[in-house]
């Protein structure tokens, strides 16, 4: 006795799906008992529905037709368990990431919700109920990056009793906020406020500091993570540098200071600056000649020029992300950046804390006074043709930030702001900003299309219109500041790749959702904090850390975790052949000494199913994803005829499903001829499988799966032997196809499936072929 | 050797003879062979009047060059835009829709065979400024030269597959100085000549081209060297008007086109190279690279 | 000291755009329009106005103004104004918007509609009668051909023909 249960969502499924008609298909299937529509089925008085269907109607199987698992398996399991079901009695399939959201043509879409639900309902006929079983996970955390968001995040959960691992790639903690001078809204001083906490790091018990290090690579799961740390060489023991700053004297080398933004030098050994935590030089190791002055001169020997990298392996149950931001410094800026006088807002922080705090007036590469100062908003920022789209929010308050800290200490400075909005967004912003027109600071509306420097004079130049008043206005300052776009900082991709969580449209990390998920990522047990989530400024910045550092401590939880039935099992007889010990990427299965038997560790166990293809002796079945069950799920799902050429997308739940549920959510377009079976991984499926679904009418099968892991070799080879059969057989080799695909990579689905698509139409269907397909 | 359909415009044939002269003796020199068809106006001057009339011709004029299986080198900036950006238009606008159906009903097909490019974009691009600089016989060393890039041969960078950067152009820098000589840099280099305002408002135009003259003059430089007509007719036309008109200068700044200055670092003797139709004298340049007429 | 002369209570009220009098239909005459397609987008940074070559010339000339003005709909102003004809067509707005605007498109597809509604200056009307009759901008004269002659240039074909055009229509005269 089936009960299905179709979720409207509120328009998103039902503006575009005709559930009704839907309704009136499913309720023809033999079994089926009732079919429900709701507009809000997760809401308390939908679930309540489905409770009273399932107690009322004597329910032993219940299909939820609405978005995708990923959202909500766990509620409904939670529901139908509260009227009595086992929860794995539950089919949860998705009509709005992979239908609704993705099909632009109504009819199409409904029909395709048909074919979905109907292989459903096929798939909970099939199932059988589970048990879930308790194993302990890993409490610790990782936070990747140490500025003030990871800082805030260690801090958070250290203090609340959990051990955390700050990865940080420079010499030192502290991140952008260590360059800044003054904070607004308040102007307290950014290293002053910012150096307990640094310190506090440093003094914790509960977080083990690695600085100089970087991620190379995550393996594992949510509650199980293996992150292997490379920690580059710093040349100095930090126990022991006294930094007296004799090896500094001695070293020849002089390169920039990245931590002044380039406008001053620093030796190749450096202190990263005054509040460094840990406080102890470091080597520039790509800069360093080797020549060992400085290891002569040390008072303490806590130099060693040979030190060599290492590699640290940390096992840890969630991981937050803070990586930060770096600012654009190519595309539109190059109109502006055109000699030593043009600088960026990051070297006027430095240019503040290095001349105005120590006393002095500011003059120019010349030594001449500078008395006028001209600040350019938007470069690069709300300029999709050479820039970036989007606007980087905090710098319409740090450039009144800066312009008044100028004023307070030079009063005879001449301050003009160039703006194309003035975005004074949070609290106290907005006063700071009338505060400064109170200091006669100038505010013109209208950017300037270049800054010139006369070839001949030197003298810079810029011409705006003022629009407020309709005049061109003509400026030569002494000083002008260019305000650039805020980006993310350069590593974040390859550490996303290696981490496998999805990156934005513009270039950050993509929340799991804006609105009710921020912080966290498309990936369980991986969050993010602060600028790697876009711009933002500090107090945001804390706020997301605090809130990271909430979302661990509730999937760390208590140190276990309730670990799934989907896990390999033995049905049959087991003959030692080992083959299934071989093949699992996981090394979860063992030869018993003893027996001889296979034994699976269901903690190590990935529920991937790669072992139950390779058992010579088809002893071994995954749970829930039974040959059976994913069989009858693919013949529901080719039952609704139609002209067009069908094609079963089988995608590995890690990061296949999620991905097309990505591309869902940023509503890209497919043609609906791709009906998705979610399967654990694309591995589980043998040869006889995928021929079936051909002969069950599929015209094309692709198998998605993470090209970067054995499931995804695995699939590979299975997809090259069925190849091979299916020439044998007289069918063509491109009726299976395996197309690698990661989660950050969801934005290539739509075109990945075109391409597909197209070579099928010119293929045509399977049934039109010669119709000699034969069981083995 | 390589052959190509040489597009001139409307202006040179009639008005700028001497750059005519000039191209067609150096392309000779370096073995660039230039073919005559019956081009007809690029279609430039209509683009006020109607966009879609203008790039069909536009287009048309290129689908003869296609139908003779030649690649245009057009010496003529406005030229080079309006031809290329019909085609760049045709390749990727989904409002070239009203293009084709114009061309259709002439009974014309462009289907994006040959390509357009200015003939210093192609000596910079594909000829080779090393190759150039092999022909140079009488490096210019005394020369101060003002580069003029104008506008069309730069802009809008996104149909012209950005070979050089709008606002920090080199292409050209790179040829003048292979010749020998020094270039000056001016403030407002990349300002625009005017030309395409002076039809409409004289005053203004010449009133744009004032500004450069006057740029020129501060910065020193012996000689203003451009590759447009209009840009010609603003500065080196027009140079005595602007004087009258504003009461500036005198200017006294000879305005080269680029091939005339190659003939002269090539050893070609002027009287080949058109110098009797440039308005402003070049007599004072010859002689400061040791030529006399 | 001079005295102030105050203005009609009537004429003040002409000062006063009443939303009423604006053309929507403008703007959208100006979308269909090949080139015109991206102005909705305009934000009114400037960068246009503070690129163009006649801003320093002319402060009157403004391309941002015109655009917002053409968004608002006032259609007669922005028409019978002589600014869109002075544009040199130099592209530096389009090269620089950020948005991508494409100014100099939008400011053709204005004069192109101001053809069509019959507002030209005169020296369009030559243009367009020239290249009908002669496929040219200039007419070759015998003058020419011989100064060509003395250079060794090729002579040219007076008339060519590789695209046919109807000044009629295309200056939206009656026939």
């Amino acid at each position: 006795m089936i009960g299905v249960f179709i979720c409207e969502c509120g328009g998103n499924i039902g503006d575009v799906v005709d559930v009704n008609e839907v309704k009136e298909s499913i309720q023809k299937i033999p079994d089926v008992k009732t079919v429900r529509i709701e507009r809000f089925l997760c809401s308390k008085l939908g679930l309540k529905r489905i409770i009273d269907s399932v107690k009322k109607l004597d329910l032993d199987r219940v299909v939820v037709a609405s978005c995708s698992p990923h959202m909500h398996e766990e509620t409904f399991r939670e529901t139908i368990a509260e009227a009595g079901l086992n929860p794995y009695l539950l089919v949860h399939t998705n009509i709005r990431e992979q239908d609704s959201w993705v099909t632009k043509d109504k009819r199409k879409a409904t029909e395709k919700a048909i074919a979905i639900i109907t292989g459903a309902v096929n798939r909970a006929r099939k199932l059988q109920p589970l048990k879930e079983t308790r194993v302990e996970i890993s409490r610790d955390a990782m936070v990747i990056g140490g500025g003030i968001a990871g800082i805030t995040a260690a801090l958070q959960l250290s203090n609340s009793g959990y051990h955390v691992v700050l990865v940080e790639k420079k010499p030192s903690v502290g991140g952008r906020m260590a360059q800044l001078s003054k904070v607004f809204p308040t102007l307290d001083c950014a290293p002053c406020i910012l150096s307990p906490r640094m310190a506090d790091v440093d003094k914790s018990s509960n977080i083990t500091l690695l600085t100089n290090s970087e991620v190379k690579k995550v393996s594992g799961g949510p509650g199980n993570f293996e992150v292997r740390v490379r920690v580059n060489p710093r040349g100095v023991d930090p126990e022991k540098c006294l930094r007296c700053g004799k090896c500094e004297k001695v070293c020849e080398v002089e390169v920039p200071d990245e931590y002044e933004a380039g406008l001053y030098t620093r030796k190749a050994i450096h202190l990263p600056f005054a509040q460094a935590v840990p406080a102890a030089y470091a080597i520039d190791f790509e800069n360093c000649t080797r020549c060992g002055k400085c290891m002569e001169v040390c008072p303490a020997q806590a130099i060693n020029i040979n030190e060599e990298e290492r590699e640290e392996t940390y096992r840890v149950g969630a991981i937050i992300v803070t990586t930060g931001y770096d600012l654009l410094d190519r595309g539109e800026i190059e109109r502006y950046k055109v000699n030593e006088s043009t600088i960026t807002s990051l070297q006027l922080e430095r240019l503040i804390e290095n001349e105005l705090a120590a006393g002095k007036v500011l003059k120019n590469k010349q030594g001449k006074r500078i008395k006028e100062v001209a600040f350019i908003l938007c470069v690069g920022s709300r300029n999709p043709h050479k820039g970036v789209p989007y606007c980087s929010k905090v710098c319409c308050p740090y450039s009144v930030k800066e312009a008044i800290l100028l004023k307070k200490t030079l009063p005879y400075l001449r301050v003009w702001i160039y703006y194309t909005d003035m975005r004074m967004y949070g609290r106290g912003y907005e006063e700071l900003y009338r505060q400064a027109r109170e200091m006669n600071i100038n505010f013109i509306h209208g950017k300037p299309a270049e800054v010139t420097a006369d070839p001949q004079t030197g003298k810079l130049q810029l011409i705006a219109e003022d629009i407020d008043t309709g005049q061109i206005i003509k400026n030569s300052p002494d000083l002008v500041v260019l305000c650039p776009a805020i980006i993310p900082s350069g590593d974040l991709h390859d550490l996303a790749g290696r981490l496998n969580i999805a990156i934005g449209e513009d270039g950050f990390i993509a929340e799991k959702h804006p609105k009710l998920s921020p912080v966290s990522t498309m990936r369980e047990g991986i969050y993010a904090a602060g600028t790697a989530l876009g711009p933002k400024d500090i107090r945001e910045s804390v706020v997301d850390a605090r809130s990271t550092a909430a979302k661990v401590i509730e999937f760390l939880g208590e140190g276990y975790k309730d670990i799934s039935p989907i896990k390999a099992q033995l049905v049959g007889e087991c003959h030692g052949a080992g083959e299934c010990v071989k093949v699992c990427p996981y090394n979860a299965i063992t030869l018993n000494e003893t027996t001889g038997k296979a034994e699976i560790n269901i903690l190590a166990c990935n529920g991937c199913g790669a072992c139950i293809p390779a058992c010579p002796y088809h002893a071994l079945q995954l749970a829930h994803y039974t040959k059976e069950q994913i069989m009858e799920e693919v013949k529901g799902l080719l039952s609704v005829p139609s002209e067009d050429v069908k094609i079963v997308g089988f995608f590995g739940d890690s990061t296949a499903y999620p991905a097309a549920d990505a591309a869902g959510v940023a509503r890209l377009n497919y043609p609906p001829n791709l009906l998705i079976v979610r399967v654990p991984s694309t591995a589980l499926l043998d040869t006889d499988t995928l021929i079936e679904t051909l002969n069950m009418g599929a015209d094309g099968i692709m198998l998605c799966e993470n090209g970067d892991t054995k499931e995804g070799e695995i699939t590979e080879q299975r997809v090259k032997e069925t190849q091979t059969k299916l020439e044998e057989m007289g069918l063509e080799k491109e009726r299976i196809f395996y197309q690698p695909l990661a989660i950050p990579a969801y934005k290539s689905l739509p075109y990945m499936v075109e391409t597909y698509l197209s070579k099928i139409k010119k293929i045509g269907k399977t049934q039109t072929k010669t119709a000699t397909l034969t069981k083995k | 050797m390589s052959e190509f359909a040489l597009f001139l415009g409307c202006t040179i044939p009639v008005r700028c003879l001497g750059y005519e002269a000039s191209t067609r003796r150096i392309a000779e020199e370096l073995g660039i062979k230039l073919v005559d068809l019956n081009f007809s106006c690029c279609g430039y001057p209509l683009k006020h009047v109607d966009v879609v009339t203008a790039r069909s011709m536009a287009a048309a004029n290129l689908a003869l060059a296609e139908s003779k299986g030649l690649n245009i080198l057009t010496i003529c900036s406005a030229c080079s835009g309006t031809l290329t950006d019909a085609k760049f238009n045709l390749e990727n606008d989904p409002s070239a829709e009203k293009v084709k159906k114009e061309l259709e009903k002439q009974g014309i097909s462009y289907k994006g065979g040959i390509w357009v490019k200015h003939f210093v974009r192609y000596l910079y691009e594909d000829y080779g400024v090393d190759r150039i600089k092999e022909h140079v016989k009488v490096p210019l060393k005394n020369l101060r030269i003002a580069i003029h890039h104008g506008c069309h041969y730069l802009r809008p960078s996104e149909i012209y597959d950005e070979f050089d950067d709008p606002e920090h152009p080199k292409s050209v820098r790179e040829i003048v100085e292979a010749l020998g000589a020094t270039v000056v840099d001016y403030a407002g280099e990349l300002d625009c000549c005017g030309g395409g305002t002076i039809a409409f408002n004289q005053k203004l135009g010449a009133a744009l081209a004032k500004k450069k003259l006057d740029n020129v003059k501060r910065a020193g430089a012996d000689a203003i060297v451009l590759f447009c007509p209009f840009c010609a007719i603003m500065y080196d036309g027009h140079q005595r008007f602007i004087e009258e008109q504003f009461k500036s200068g005198p200017y006294n700044i000879p305005v080269l086109f680029l091939p005339q200055l190659m003939g002269l670092a090539f050893g070609i003797d002027p009287s080949e190279l058109g110098f009797e139709y440039n308005a402003v004298d070049v007599q004072p340049l010859l002689e400061k690279i040791g030529e006399r007429k | 000291m001079g005295s102030v002369t105050f203005m009609a209570e009537s004429e003040t009220e002409k000062l006063v755009v009443e939303t009423e009098s604006l053309d929507s239909s403008f703007v959208r005459k100006i979308l269909k329009h090949p080139g015109g397609e991206q102005i909705l987008v305009c934000f009114q940074c400037g960068v246009c106005t503070s690129s163009c070559p006649l801003r320093l010339i002319s402060p009157e000339y403004n391309p941002r103004r015109i655009v917002k003005e053409a968004l608002l709909g006032m259609k007669d102003l922005v028409l019978s104004s002589d600014f869109i004809w002075f544009c040199a067509d130099c592209n530096a707005c389009t090269e620089r918007c950020p948005q991508g605007v494409n100014p100099s498109e939008v400011m053709k597809a204005i004069k192109n509609i101001a053809v069509e509604e019959g507002i030209a200056p005169p020296a369009v009307k030559k243009i367009v009668e020239n290249i009908e009759e002669h496929g040219r901008l200039y007419p070759i004269e015998d003058f020419t051909q011989e100064e060509r002659e003395m250079l060794d240039l090729p002579e040219i074909e007076p008339d060519v023909e590789v695209f046919k055009i109807n000044k009629k229509k295309l200056l939206g005269e009656k026939t």
